[in-house]
């Protein structure tokens, strides 16, 4: 046989046709089943052929209704996705499938891989929600943007609910607790197929008439709350000028009308508390302020009075003899230093004229005078040269202890002697 | 025309600033005191004073 085959192959290579190897047409499958109209569809149809696996991943296949029942499709739901499956699957179920056809290659098979599962009734509603949802936010209702703050102190607080319900109890009762003021009421029907008209035509009643509006429902069934998805209702609640704050189900459930409201509260009784403050916080903060106030204008007082206080002591007639007394301290106590430099000077500078005097005394020419010498002088000049004098001249001679007047006999040069 | 409980905050926390700001004189000051105590009782009063009432409006 293998030499039939090959010999087609060379046939086929020398028309020119190409032969592939199985793991290039596998990927090549896998690359065409990424068709976009293949990604994130929904699937409705019946289950069958369910069969549990230990690993917790669900596989079953979906086909038609019976009347045209023919063809098939297997599906496979990771255990993670599946933990979140809100009732058992079971063969015969209607359902909506989320999920997108992927190729399996080592069994050589495509799959639906399925990441959200529902009852196809309910599954219908939810599609439509989310259609909604697209249409509604395209259309900036749900843009924070848009998003109205709440009023700080509001006096007239609306609420949109069954006059009967709890939803109003609740409201009547935190706000009668926290701050009572007045409430109200626009009633309308909250579930029901007619219901959304209602609460559209409540809004209008009520917006433009209080400081804020609460509008509520408690807790209920995703059909129960099916109302609060309308898009009258959303528009309507965007479209008000008054806040909004949404109070619908439980906290676990968002409606549309959470998203166009301002804010969305978790139950009634949270919204009532959003709405308004608590009475005895304000009470307590009021006394805070008056604290504050009261204390700032005593310490003005205080720091005045004190300034005065000063004042009035640096102006006192005693303050002002203290005064006197203490400059003339000061007079004294200067007039002492003065005295004591002055005196101590003194002292200083006789020493010094003392010890000149000794040192000038030292050198006195006359000192000699005491040692037996003279001094000959004429006419005050000491005379130094006999060639100086002549006979006859009258000359003065110093001796210690005082003076001779003489008279020049004759005169005798040294070299003539 | 009465003056809602935020605008009397408002004025309030207004003066209480002023009477703290050193610059404000004694006299002022004072004045701003006596001021203040007349908005804080308006205050009190509006707190007092406040009781529930429910209107429920009339369907179409």
């Amino acid at each position: 046989m293998a030499w039939y085959q090959d010999k087609i192959r060379e046939e086929k290579r020398e028309h020119g046709i190409e032969i592939f190897s199985v793991s290039e047409i596998s990927s090549l499958i896998s690359s065409v089943l990424d068709d976009p109209r293949l990604q994130e569809i929904w699937l409705r149809g019946e289950v069958t052929n369910f069969r549990p696996h230990a690993s917790g991943h669900r596989y079953f296949s979906l086909s038609d209704r019976k009347e045209n029942a023919g063809s098939v499709i297997q599906c496979i739901m990771w255990r993670s996705e599946a933990q979140r499956l809100a009732f058992d699957l079971k063969d015969g179920t209607d359902v909506l499938a989320l999920g997108s056809i992927g190729h399996y290659p080592p069994q050589g098979k495509y799959q639906f891989y399925v990441r959200e599962l529902r009852h196809a009734g309910e599954g219908e509603k939810h599609l439509l929600v989310e259609q909604w949802k697209a249409m509604l936010s395209a259309e900036g209702h749900f843009l924070p943007e848009r998003k109205k703050p709440l009023p700080g102190y509001p006096q007239r607080v609306g609420v949109v609910t069954s006059e009967t319900g709890a939803v109003l109890q609740d409201i009547r009762n935190v706000i009668s607790r926290r701050f009572p003021l007045e409430l109200v009421v626009s009633p309308t029907a909250v579930q029901g197929e007619e219901a959304y008209r209602e609460i559209v035509r409540a809004l209008g009643r009520i917006d433009g008439r209080v400081d804020v509006i609460i509008i509520g429902r408690g807790g209920g069934s995703f059909e129960d709350l099916f109302p609060f998805n309308h898009p009258d209702v959303v528009r309507a609640i965007s479209g008000c000028t008054t806040p909004v704050v949404s109070a619908i189900g439980h906290e676990t459930d968002f409606t549309l009308a959470d998203f166009a409201a301002d804010v969305r509260a978790p139950t009634p009784s949270a919204a009532a508390e959003l709405v308004v403050k608590d009475r005895s916080l304000l009470t307590e903060a009021l006394a805070g302020i008056q604290k504050t106030m009261g204390g700032s204008l005593i310490r003005k007082l205080d720091r005045a009075s004190h300034d005065i206080g000063l004042l009035r002591e640096r102006l006192s007639p005693v303050r002002t003899g203290r005064l006197l007394v203490l400059r003339r301290q000061d007079v004294s106590v200067l007039a002492d230093r003065l005295e004591r430099a002055f005196s101590g000077r003194l002292a200083r500078e006789r020493l010094s004229l003392e010890s000149l005097e000794a040192r000038l005394t030292g050198r006195n020419p006359l000192a000699v005078l005491g040692r037996g010498y003279c001094l000959v002088e004429r006419e005050g000049t000491v005379v130094r040269s006999v060639r100086e004098v002549s006979a006859g001249e009258k000359l003065d001679v110093r001796i210690a202890d005082g003076r001779i007047d003489v008279v020049v006999k004759g005169v005798f040069h040294e070299k003539e002697l | 025309m009465k003056k809602s409980y935020e605008e009397l905050i408002s004025e309030l926390k207004d003066i209480v600033r002023k009477i703290e700001d050193n610059e404000t004189g004694l006299d002022e000051s004072i004045a701003l005191y006596e001021q203040g105590a007349v908005i804080l009782k308006q205050c009190e009063d509006l707190l007092a004073s406040a009781e529930l009432k429910i209107t429920m409006l009339g369907r179409d």
